[in-house]
């Protein structure tokens, strides 16, 4: 079964090709707006997670988290994943 | 002329107005005999809302009460209790007409169209001098507060034609006949001397459809989102239409070169018209948009202008209007247009926008983008909420039968989008319609936007 963290690198794939842009290899360290990712690309990550997580955790935050990385990208969908 | 029946005098007394499902063809004769069993004194000076009736009751009840009113309100409906209180207040109104109204219709049914048909003499009905009538028209409600428009017989029917076509023509209603552009259609067709074939509202497509090919249909206006729904229906190749009318919504290139092909030889009339201005005219070239000569040499004395915010204005001769005050000079018509070479091009309502990370968007700018796919039956672009950027666009999209709603037809919207729009533009999200809900006055229902 696919990992969050496997479905998410998915989302950023499908959401690059749709915006007609290329992502290298991407790791935890992987930096996400130098990832192929402008800030619109981003919010459509995070719109086409919404729809397959069923959350989205930066309307569920309180303090702002923006994440640089991948690896904190991911994390911030794993501690707001419903339990 | 000042008021409908003064077009008796200009025709014959055989002359269909309307065929009605309930008692066939109506003919002038017809109608008068159904006049002069109603005592007119009682409704002399009344203001009058009328609600919902059926169709026959309702355009007989109009010709009815013009010119004898003084104000006739057409309640839209699907008013919820509140609205329809407040414009009974707002218009004054002593009585309203609903349920079986008059019972034009039974009185109809009593006078037989074969006697009348014949050598008949046209008695016309005794009746107080003809007043001028107000008639009040909400406004379709799409773009925030519904308001009522004053009007009287004369700016209704300011840029018909009015010379008599007669049996060549035989007009479907398929509008609602009480919004605007419905009521144009019954007008026109009453001007002109050519039958209008009247169905009742909310009618099964299918039924309706039968009815104008059985019936002989050669005229039919609609907007451009009802074309689209037609053009989907198995039954539509069946129509064989001479006039083709659109309004009420922007007509973009792609339905009237659709229409231009299905119907070769057909004369097709894309309509501007603006209720709150209360002015229209046509264009008839086959192009989308309208000749930029039109800003200096205004068609049918329909004077425009365009300001810095890209808005059109109209110069209009409104009488005074209850809702709005005094309307005189120059109105905004809300509308967003764009100079193209040597057209003038609408790009959508001024208010209806989406906001992307701050930038603009226009849903019917990529609307009239995706239906340049010929795969692509109906569109509706709308926002979708984004935390990071406010708003994202979304195209809901029904394809043409035959085609199915998949990742490959996905694929082929986004790269069309991407190679006609900005980045921001192009739709983030694609989903499948299974339903296209159109409003009260046939275009695509735009409230959920915002």
């Amino acid at each position: 079964m696919a990992t969050p963290r496997d479905q998410i690198i998915m989302a950023i794939q499908e959401t690059a090709d749709m915006r007609g842009t290329e992502v290298g290899v991407l790791t935890d360290e992987t930096v996400l707006l130098e990832s192929g990712l402008d800030s619109l690309g981003f919010a459509i990550l995070v719109a086409r997670l919404e729809e397959e997580f069923g959350y989205d955790p930066f309307v569920m935050m309180d303090e702002p988290v923006y994440p640089s990385t991948l690896g904190e990208f991911v994390a911030i969908y794993q501690r707001f994943a419903p339990q | 002329m000042n008021c409908l029946l003064d077009r008796f005098l200009s025709c014959k007394a055989s002359d269909v107005l309307w065929v009605a499902e309930a008692v066939g063809p109506v003919n002038i004769t017809r109608l008068t005999q159904a006049f002069s069993c109603i005592d007119p004194s009682g409704w002399q000076g009344k203001r009058v809302a009328i609600g919902a009736l059926p169709v026959l009751e309702f355009v007989t009840t109009l010709a009815f009460l013009d010119g004898l009113a003084q104000a006739i309100v057409l309640l839209p409906t699907e008013d919820d209790q509140t609205t329809r209180e407040s414009r009974l207040t707002q218009a004054n109104i002593d009585i309203v007409i609903e349920g079986h109204g008059l019972d034009f219709v039974n009185l109809l049914a009593q006078f037989d169209v074969v006697a009348a048909n014949g050598a008949a003499q046209l008695v016309v009905p005794v009746r107080p001098a003809g007043i001028q009538t107000t008639w009040l028209l909400p406004t379709s409600g799409t773009t925030g507060t519904p308001k009522l428009i004053a009007h009287t017989f004369v700016t209704l029917t300011r840029s018909m034609t009015k010379r008599r076509i007669g049996g060549d023509y035989t007009w479907g209603s398929f509008y609602s006949l009480r919004r605007f552009a419905g009521l144009q259609v019954f007008l026109q067709s009453w001007m002109c001397g050519t039958p209008l074939i009247l169905c009742e509202e909310g009618a099964d497509l299918h039924d309706v459809l039968t009815r104008f090919i059985d019936l002989g249909c050669n005229a039919l206006s609609a907007t451009p989102s009802m074309w689209r729904k037609l053009a989907m229906h198995p039954l539509f190749d069946r129509l064989s239409l001479k006039q083709i009318t659109l309004g009420g919504e922007i007509v973009d290139q792609s339905i009237l070169d659709m229409l231009a092909n299905c119907f070769p030889g057909a004369r097709i009339t894309h309509i501007y018209a603006s209720t709150e201005a209360g002015v229209g005219f046509a264009v008839r070239d086959g192009i989308a948009g309208f000749p930029v000569d039109y800003l200096l040499q205004p068609p049918s004395g329909v004077a425009m202008r365009i300001d810095g915010q890209n808005h059109l204005w109209f110069g209009t001769k409104l009488p005074e209007s209850v809702a709005v005050g005094p309307e005189t000079g120059w109105i905004d018509s809300g509308d967003l247009v764009e100079m193209q070479g040597a057209r003038v091009c609408f790009l959508g309502r001024a208010n209806g926008s989406i906001n992307v990370g701050g930038n603009k968007v226009m849903p019917e700018e990529i609307e009239s983008v995706i239906k340049e796919l010929p795969n692509v039956g109906f569109v509706q672009v709308r926002a979708r909420k984004s935390a990071i950027l406010g708003n994202l666009v979304e195209a809901a999209i029904t394809p043409t039968p035959g085609n199915v709603f998949d990742a490959t037809f996905k694929k082929q919207v986004t790269a069309h989008c991407r190679a006609r729009l900005d980045g921001f533009k192009v739709p983030a999200f694609i989903v499948a319609a299974d339903d296209i809900k159109l409003t009260a006055s046939g275009k695509l229902s735009r409230t959920d936007l915002r």
